[in-house]
């Protein structure tokens, strides 16, 4: 396995309050690590903080090597991606989401791909002319998916995911990342709540109070 | 048809107009009765100040005389469009460069083509037109982005999160504020004549210009700020999206200006 991502004496700070204390990490490619801690402890921002969402109060990342200040931020992003817990999707269509980021590349739509993922994720039945206002949560959440995974990144941060989802659609939204992340060597880093997510990891991370509590592989009997 | 002019008795008289106003507020308990009276006061004493500088501005017939005044004239409207960009460190900037060059592009295909004359008693009403459609044009732009990318905000991180640089990320943002700040203008414009009629044609028919005359001075002038809001627009948010980003593309969340 080789370095991917590495995070050197993170803090993030707010209003003078330490969000984010002294956290150090190593990513490689081919891991899949679930992050963990209490509400309010710092899970969410870290990920924010790996995808360069917001900005770091102190430290260093680097991406294979590089340290982020000397990457492009729209290539350091097209690496290392963020994905919300509750997404927005945006225009008015089906296609304005998944095209999306063919377009920022100038590039041309790949429409059989795109239905390719929505039949894998049981969304066969949307046009993408569909009104996106008529779309439930989970679609939501699969459209969003999809649009993040036209371009397979590097790494996949995934934000509660599936927070709001039943256990069928978790299931099956689940088994199409780890297809996904092992056809394209994607790194997947997620932030769960939910015991059977937590235990798709090979590897624990416990944030507490914006504190490295835990940080290890684990041993799976 | 012959030239209505006003005597300082007949303004006096008229005076009463803003009595009528005064009355209304201390029936109606508005507490707006000193207010009324210091703005009626603060406008007077302002017109008569910018009549005598107007007076002797004509009088001098100066081309550099009339540049530095058309210059002032920009430095203020910019200044006070920039008050109402709360949040903006360059709004100033932003505001004199998009007024500066709203001004220089209209009054120069006006002048070229003959519409006006550089001299100062075209330029400077003209100018004050300009800018001053121009000032209110920027205010609302700056207002708009603000609203815009507050709103929206989860919207553009997650186009960022996607790999989309700062334009890609904002450009539907970009054109929602361009458009609802030329709203004004374009309502304005269409709804000519229907309800009111226009300053410019007022003046020159109360003046004893004949109305099918006045009616192309109107019409130039309704061109010119169709063009000057445009282009104070664009350039106004074209230039302030990129304070809403950080130099590494972090999309900068402010707590809501009132």
């Amino acid at each position: 396995m080789s370095e991917l991502l590495t995070l050197n004496n993170i803090y993030f700070t707010i209003e003078e309050k330490n969000i984010l204390n002294n956290i150090s990490l190593h990513f490689s490619n081919h891991e899949r690590t679930s992050i963990q801690g209490k509400s309010g402890s710092g899970k969410s921002t870290l990920l924010k903080i790996m995808a360069a969402i917001h900005p770091i109060s102190q430290g260093s990342i680097y991406l294979k090597g590089k340290n982020m200040k000397d990457i492009d931020y729209t290539d350091y992003r097209k690496s290392v991606s963020y994905v919300y817990q509750t997404p927005h999707l945006f225009g008015e269509t089906v296609q304005d989401n998944l095209s999306f980021p063919s377009s920022i590349r100038d590039e041309v739509f790949n429409m059989e791909k795109a239905q390719s993922y929505l039949s894998d994720l049981g969304l066969d039945y949307l046009s993408f002319s569909q009104d996106i206002n008529s779309l439930s949560g989970g679609e939501k959440q699969r459209v969003s998916l999809i649009r993040h995974l036209m371009y397979p990144p590097e790494m996949l941060l995934l934000d509660e995911v599936t927070a709001s989802l039943d256990e069928e659609s978790s299931e099956k939204i689940w088994q199409w990342i780890l297809a996904q992340a092992d056809r394209h060597d994607i790194s997947l880093v997620w932030v769960s709540h939910k015991s059977e997510e937590q235990e798709m990891a090979t590897r624990h991370i416990v944030i507490d109070q914006g504190r490295l509590v835990e940080n290890g592989e684990i041993d799976h009997v | 048809m012959s030239n209505l002019m006003i005597s300082p008795w007949s303004l006096v008289i008229s005076f009463v107009l803003v009595l009528i106003a005064m009355a209304i507020s201390q029936k109606e308990k508005l507490g707006l009765t000193k207010e009324i009276f210091w703005s009626i006061f603060r406008m007077v004493v302002q017109l008569i100040i910018v009549g005598y500088l107007l007076t002797a501005i004509f009088e001098v017939d100066s081309f550099w005389v009339t540049l530095a005044s058309i210059i002032i004239m920009v430095v203020n409207a910019a200044w006070n469009a920039s008050r109402r960009a709360k949040g903006l460190t360059n709004a100033f900037k932003y505001s004199l460069i998009a007024l500066f060059l709203s001004v220089a592009v209209t009054l120069s295909i006006l002048v070229l083509s003959g519409a006006i004359n550089f001299v100062p008693s075209q330029v400077i009403p003209i100018n004050g037109m300009i800018i001053g459609n121009g000032m209110n044009v920027m205010g609302l732009s700056f207002r708009n982005l603000e609203n815009q990318f507050y709103s929206n905000r989860q919207e553009v991180q997650e186009k960022l999160a996607l790999g989309a640089n700062k334009k890609q990320a904002s450009k539907p943002i970009i054109t929602e504020a361009i458009k609802g700040s030329l709203q004004p203008t374009l309502d304005t414009t269409k709804t000519v004549g229907l309800v009111a009629l226009p300053g410019m044609m007022t003046g020159l028919i109360i003046a004893g210009v004949d109305p099918m005359d006045a009616i192309m001075y109107q019409i130039l002038v309704y061109f010119m700020l169709m063009s000057a809001a445009s282009i104070a627009s664009v350039v106004g948010v074209y230039f302030s999206y990129h304070e809403y980003f950080t130099n590494y593309g972090q999309l900068i969340v402010r707590p809501r200006q009132e």
